[in-house]
């Protein structure tokens, strides 16, 4: 458990925006994990068992949700729209005197601010490495809306960053 | 600024994969064993669920289940059968059971019928007036005699 237990946290983490409900949901993942020890055990691919299990738990608690803000996301965007461009401005480089700590520090929080119709398929994509075509699924919205929704969140989250100064426009040539 | 996607879904990407894991508060380990434990000792075996339960009570519980929907299914058969072959005398007594209970039935539905509508209401709040004057004698007797002893 030790060894897995900042991966399925930071899994819960990162989709829900929440660390007190990420608690929850790592705990439940780790009981399930338990049921599941004579199979886990000696099992090579543990740690992708529990990153399955981690955002498969996770997409169950926020399903709750999920409905109220596909409408709304559906309501900006148009179901089935092949809207995928998004126009915004985007900061080209990051700056160079914050630390490391400090920057992780800082994408963690834009991510929290994110709302969680743009912040669930961001993770899923850059975080978690699912296709497009795979958040489609978990997700059961249409693959120009993921993409869509993708590309605001990119943007949203550029527009945070730059805000916490840790974003700025490239030097013209 | 730009105005471009695939530098900017570079930009988001760098700084994902630069992101190293959030840490664990270090309660989650403790809850999860905490957890563990209390649901060891609340329930034995047979309470839990078909998933849980030893290997050989789970191949036992199978077997066992098998024997019963075969005794089933025989018992069906055999009845089937008995009332197939069974003698003219046989026959004639169920359809002469048969015939009793459609006469009763029937009796009691011209009975229910004859009895005019506002006698049943009233032979039906009787009954409730009755359940209620008894339910509130018996909280007042056990509140009276049992409770402040």
């Amino acid at each position: 458990m030790h060894a897995y237990q900042d991966m399925v946290f930071s899994t819960a983490a990162r989709l829900t925006g929440n660390d007190a409900q990420a608690q929850d949901i790592a705990q439940e993942v780790f009981l399930k994990a338990y049921e599941s020890f004579p199979m886990l055990r000696t099992s090579p691919t543990a740690g992708g068992w529990l990153k399955t299990v981690a955002t498969r738990l996770t997409l169950n608690h926020l399903s709750r949700y999920r409905r109220r803000w596909r409408f709304f996301s559906e309501l900006t965007t148009g179901e089935g729209s092949d809207a995928t461009e998004v126009d915004f401005p985007t900061p080209d480089t990051i700056v160079a005197d914050i630390d490391a700590d400090q920057r992780h520090a800082i994408v963690e929080q834009a991510l929290r601010e994110l709302p969680e119709h743009q912040r669930v398929p961001l993770v899923l994509y850059h975080f978690e490495e699912m296709s497009y075509d795979e958040i489609a699924v978990q997700l059961r919205i249409s693959l120009p809306k993921v993409k869509t929704d993708i590309q605001r969140a990119r943007a949203s989250m550029a527009k945070i960053l730059a805000r916490f100064g840790m974003l700025q426009a490239a030097e013209a040539p | 600024m730009s105005r471009d996607p695939d530098k900017l879904e570079q930009l988001i990407d760098g700084l994902a994969r630069s992101q190293p894991a959030r840490r664990a508060p270090d309660s989650l380990q403790a809850r999860v064993l905490a957890q563990i434990a209390s649901q060891q000792v609340q329930l034995p075996w047979w309470r839990k669920g078909f998933a849980h339960w030893p290997q050989v009570a789970r191949g036992l519980f199978l077997v066992a289940s098998y024997g019963f929907i075969k005794l089933a299914m025989a018992g069906v058969v055999s009845v089937i059968d008995f009332v197939r072959t069974s003698d003219v005398a046989g026959v004639e007594t169920l359809h002469r059971t048969g015939e009793a209970v459609s006469a009763t039935v029937s009796l009691g539905s011209l009975v229910l019928h004859a009895i005019p509508p506002a006698w049943l209401y009233s032979g039906a709040a009787f009954g409730f007036v009755l359940y209620a004057v008894l339910f509130g004698l018996g909280t007042f007797a056990y509140r009276t005699l049992y409770v402040q002893r």
